[in-house]
């Protein structure tokens, strides 16, 4: 008894901010540098009247048109840039998909851990026998949050969405997860203002970081080095115990998908984990860091490109905003 | 690690320009600097360092002391 993923789509919004166009709006930004080490050249960004639930949305049409709708009793929504604080994105999302009011819909607020998360979620309200086929879609806009001049965070996130169905299988094609959290990291990466606890403020100070970057209580902030500090210091753990905990020794792994934070990191994480170049996924070129979409679009681009076949194992790791992490390993 | 190559290194991760470069030598490290360096010391010498720490780097001597005179031959 267990749970397996049927299909998966993305969408990413048409808008587009390229290095040409952050060489413009920072002239004195090393995009080269951006391209090569970051390996990032173009992001997609979410146009001022596109919100996370039209992505979201038009994310879940796109793999509802290739899959069997009629079955879908669950709706579950990763994201946290919610069009509205409340209602429940995925309550709106049952009414725009039109599927049946006996659908059971819940969002839940991770990022870069979130695809993980939500599977282990999926698993299980599937082995509960709750639900028996999840339309479970990962979608944010951080863009509309970063301040016009923080180039460094402008560099990395690009906004975008996914959609997986996740159905009950007599076979458990979902292996076991590790799961983990230090929420004393909380303000790591952190929109302070417009929640319960801090309001938005229409004059909130204008604070420097990094490299000038310019930013806003209102806005994104992240700490790069000490997320990478939180990275390198968690994740290679996390890989040992996935693989104990599964039962599967490193080598008979077919592909391993990280969150595709940045190609520096990722390469990083590559050599301390010792994983052979060929079976580890870097492509965040085109997309940027999409923060909970990252695996389920690697997964997508994995299987087009033939880097991983059907019965392939695949682990997969999140880890990011929260502190939070998540691996598990999964049989496609 | 061997002190040239440690140099060497640190030179590439911070692009500095000088050719002879002294424990007097100032430093500035930017963001993607700052990762770099977190990975080098992380991959050769097994200390993590804090973005505190980064921040009191101001010289060649500061990286010198932090990693150990005695771990550079």
């Amino acid at each position: 008894m267990g749970a397996k993923i049927e299909n998966i789509e993305h969408y990413l919004p048409e808008g587009k901010l390229d290095s040409v166009a952050l060489q413009k709006l920072f002239p004195d930004f090393d995009v080269d540098k951006i391209e090569n080490k970051v390996g990032i050249k173009s992001r997609h960004i979410a146009g001022e009247e596109v919100t996370s639930l039209d992505l979201a949305y038009n994310a879940s049409i796109k793999v509802l048109n290739n899959s069997n709708r009629q079955k879908i009793d669950f709706i579950v929504l990763c994201s946290q840039t919610p069009d509205y604080l409340l209602p429940t994105g995925a309550c709106i999302l049952q009414d725009r998909l039109g599927l049946p009011t006996s659908t059971g819909a819940l969002d839940f607020n991770l990022g870069c851990s979130g695809y993980v998360y939500g599977l282990a979620v999926c698993k299980g309200l599937l082995e509960a026998r709750i639900a028996t086929s999840i339309l479970f879609i990962t979608a944010d806009t951080y863009t509309k949050f970063i301040h016009e001049k923080d180039k460094g965070n402008r560099s990395i996130f690009g906004d975008g969405a996914t959609a997986s169905i996740v159905t009950f299988d007599q076979k458990d094609k979902l292996g076991q997860f590790k799961l983990g959290t230090d929420g004393s990291g909380f303000d790591k990466l952190i929109i302070k203002n417009g929640g319960g606890k801090n309001t938005f403020d229409q004059e909130a100070e204008i604070k420097t970081y990094g490299d000038g970057n310019q930013y806003t209580d209102n806005c994104i902030y992240m700490n790069g080095p000490e997320i990478f500090n939180f990275t390198i210091n968690n994740i290679p753990q996390l890989i040992k115990d996935t693989l104990e905990l599964n039962d599967v020794k490193k080598e008979d792994v077919d592909y391993f998908i990280f969150h595709q934070a940045n190609k520096f990191m990722l390469d990083f994480l590559r050599r301390k984990t010792g994983i052979p170049a060929e079976k580890f996924h870097v492509n965040l070129e085109s997309t940027g860091n999409t923060v909970s979409s990252t695996i389920p679009i690697a997964l997508k681009q994995a299987l087009e490109n033939k880097k991983i076949n059907k019965g392939d194992k695949v682990l997969l790791a999140g880890f990011g905003v929260g502190l939070s992490w998540g691996a598990t390993i999964i049989e496609l | 690690m061997e002190k040239k190559h440690f140099i060497a290194e640190v030179k590439e991760i911070l692009l500095l320009d000088e050719q002879d470069i002294s424990p007097d030598t100032n430093i500035e490290i930017d963001s993607m600097a700052s990762l770099l360096l977190i990975a080098f010391l992380d991959e050769h010498f097994s200390k993590s360092i804090s973005q505190e720490q980064l921040k009191d780097l101001k010289q060649i001597k500061d990286l010198i002391n932090f990693v150990g005179a005695e771990n550079l031959k």
